[in-house]
């Protein structure tokens, strides 16, 4: 046990490490995204207003239109809801679709690129196809029709994007494993009796862990601005207060004609930074994973 | 041109498509509700809902109803848009050219400049200009495009009154011929902002992979060679860069993917009255037949313009057709 929590340190925790020590974007993103996580976790202590509630002053009046004030950091909304409360609360589905979106592409897309890179032949075949369909299917416009037919809901924009997405990671992450497949320690293991299944996942993907994570890291980034332009089409979770749903309202009550910027900046920001920052962690593993991009 | 790899490339093409229009048909299948319910109010009686049902072909086993959704589609009959009260084919054949109007000239921009600036950004590699270039857009990408969009009509529109604000023509404009119109100061002037936006969203593709394939050859022999013979900074550069376009020609396929998809989102934003805005509105409005046409029709798009891409690369490229046939 101990010794495998040690290769785990050595072979997983410490080459992660070595990223964040290496690439100041990458350390600075990953504590931006680590700031995002705290709010969301914590974003009914940190409001001061609920996302939707409406706001009346003391002689009974909706404050609304508000412009930023001390008492509203970010001023208020036609409908008198506190836009610094809707914008703290807009970081829970936004996280929430990311790291489920990201899991869910990662886990796709490296069992079907280990079992097509292992297997090869017909099932290689298939699978490779099946993925190239995926490719011709248009993503967004997709999005749109199943949030249409389905209702849109978190989890269905979780699901659609999981669902269509995997396909980005499934080639690279095949053509790795025919790599790994011909090395000396998987033949050894072959020799030496491994069934397939230990030979897949003991042996082969510990080593596609990086490439894995990559793919989860960038889908993370490409799920959150998915959901946010499927809230801002209007199509979003009526429920739930998001980033997309804020500039969704913005664009509806015509806030860049009467230059509301503190209403519609703050939201694109936030999407903004946060995607950036999973963009910019996932990079930096490629640069340490193939050298070559480094430009030194 | 290798009539071989045209030819299953070409039935690639048709197989794609044909699963795209299943999974649309199951998507509206497999949804929950009846398709008839815009059709069908409180009062009517269960024989009347029946009758209806026949209408439609609803009672028919699900076999039957796929197949003549395949026969119908493939001849183009998208049925009648609940909303407008007309054909659906001839809606979309007045709103698809529009949507090229856009995204030809964004396409053709986008390449263009992310070739120059990946090629002399992997020129002055290491310096200020390539970081920030990287930064940029980087940014570009991780931004979502309609925020953009917003932000852009915002200041370039209403703050500074440059442009005009959405639309894609000015109410009442009326012009002879095609190209009059798409050479007119009133089109042009529509375009500027939504083109602009498209391509900041659009330009991290061809900048990055035309950097690094440029970073790429700088480092080879033909180039060092070069420079000691002392050819001009110039001429080494057009050289290099001459070498490093093809990854860049290889990704336009993809490039198209993205523009196509983006366009529900600008064609929102700028009120473009393309097929994008129309999918959306459709789907806001529970137009279904006109929803599914929508996106059908942009399926093809993608795909067609991916055959296209493709079986031209395989004329520039000799390589890439034989390298298909002997994997």
């Amino acid at each position: 046990m101990i010794n495998k929590i040690k290769s785990f340190k050595k072979e997983i925790l410490e080459p992660n490490l070595i990223v964040l020590k290496k690439d100041k974007t990458a350390l600075i993103c990953s504590i931006m995204f680590i700031i995002f996580i705290l709010t969301a976790l914590f974003a009914p202590l940190i409001a001061p207003h609920g996302p939707r509630e409406i706001l009346i002053s003391k002689d009974g009046k909706i404050l609304s239109y508000l412009r930023p004030s001390f008492d509203f950091l970010l001023g208020t909304t036609p409908l008198g809801q506190d836009i610094l409360s809707q914008l703290i609360y807009g970081s829970r589905p936004a996280l929430v679709v990311g790291i489920c979106a990201g899991l869910m592409v990662a886990t796709i897309g490296t069992l079907v690129g280990l079992f097509s890179g292992f297997y090869g032949g017909r099932l290689d075949n298939i699978l490779m196809w099946i993925t190239d369909i995926f490719f011709g299917i248009p993503f967004l416009p997709l999005i749109i029709l199943l949030a249409a037919y389905f209702g849109a809901s978190t989890w269905n924009i979780i699901i659609a994007v999981g669902f269509l997405l995997w396909r980005d990671a499934a080639r690279p992450i095949r053509s790795q494993v025919l790599e790994l497949r011909e090395r000396e320690f998987v033949q050894v293991a072959e020799v030496a009796g491994a069934s397939p299944f230990r030979m897949i996942f003991v042996h082969i993907a510990p080593n596609i862990f990086p490439l894995s994570t990559l793919y989860a890291s960038l889908s993370m980034g490409w799920a959150i601005l998915t959901e946010a332009s499927v809230s801002f089409l209007g199509l979003g979770s009526s429920t739930t207060v998001s980033w997309g749903y804020m500039l969704h309202e913005a664009f509806q009550s015509q806030a860049m004609g009467r230059g509301a910027f503190y209403w519609f900046i703050p939201p694109g920001i936030c999407i903004l930074l946060l995607v950036f920052s999973s963009f910019a962690i996932g990079r930096s593993y490629e640069e340490i994973l193939i050298p070559t991009l480094r430009g030194e | 041109m290798n009539f071989r790899y045209f030819f299953a490339r070409t039935i690639r093409f048709i197989l794609s498509l044909y699963i795209v229009a299943t999974i649309a048909f199951f998507i509206l299948k497999l949804a929950p509700g009846s398709p008839l319910t815009q059709f069908i109010n409180p009062y009517f009686t269960i024989k009347q809902v029946e009758i209806l049902k026949r209408q439609f072909g609803l009672d028919k086993p699900l076999y039957i109803q796929y197949f003549r959704y395949i026969v119908s589609i493939s001849t183009l009959k998208f049925g009648r848009s609940c909303r407008y009260k007309q054909d659906v084919a001839g809606l979309i054949a007045d709103r698809l050219p529009n949507t090229l109007l856009l995204v030809v000239p964004t396409l053709f921009m986008t390449y263009i400049v992310g070739v120059f600036w990946g090629m002399f950004a992997a020129w002055k590699r290491g310096s200020r200009f390539e970081h920030l270039s990287i930064l940029v857009v980087l940014t570009g990408r991780a931004a979502p495009t309609f925020w953009v969009g917003m932000m852009a009509m915002a200041v370039l529109c209403f703050k500074l009154g440059w442009f005009p604000s959405g639309g894609m023509l000015s109410p009442g404009a009326q012009f002879h011929s095609f190209w009059s119109k798409m050479f007119s100061s009133d089109f042009l002037s529509h375009l500027v902002v939504p083109l602009v936006t498209y391509l900041f969203y659009l330009i991290g593709l061809p900048f990055l992979i035309m950097r690094n394939s440029m970073l790429e050859n700088i480092s080879k022999d033909f180039i060092t060679m070069h420079r000691f013979c002392g050819l001009s900074k110039r001429k080494i550069i057009s050289r290099a860069a001459r070498n490093s376009m093809l990854p860049v020609v290889t990704v336009i396929a993809l490039g198209i993917g993205y523009i196509f998809e983006g366009a529900p989102l600008i064609e929102t934003v700028f009120s473009w009255p393309g097929v994008g805005l129309l999918l959306v509105d459709a789907v806001t409005c529970r137009d279904y037949p006109l929803a599914q046409a929508c996106f059908l029709i942009i399926a093809v798009s993608i795909l067609f313009m991916n055959l296209l891409a493709d079986l031209l690369y395989s004329i520039l490229d000799p390589r890439i057709s034989a390298r298909r046939r002997f994997k």
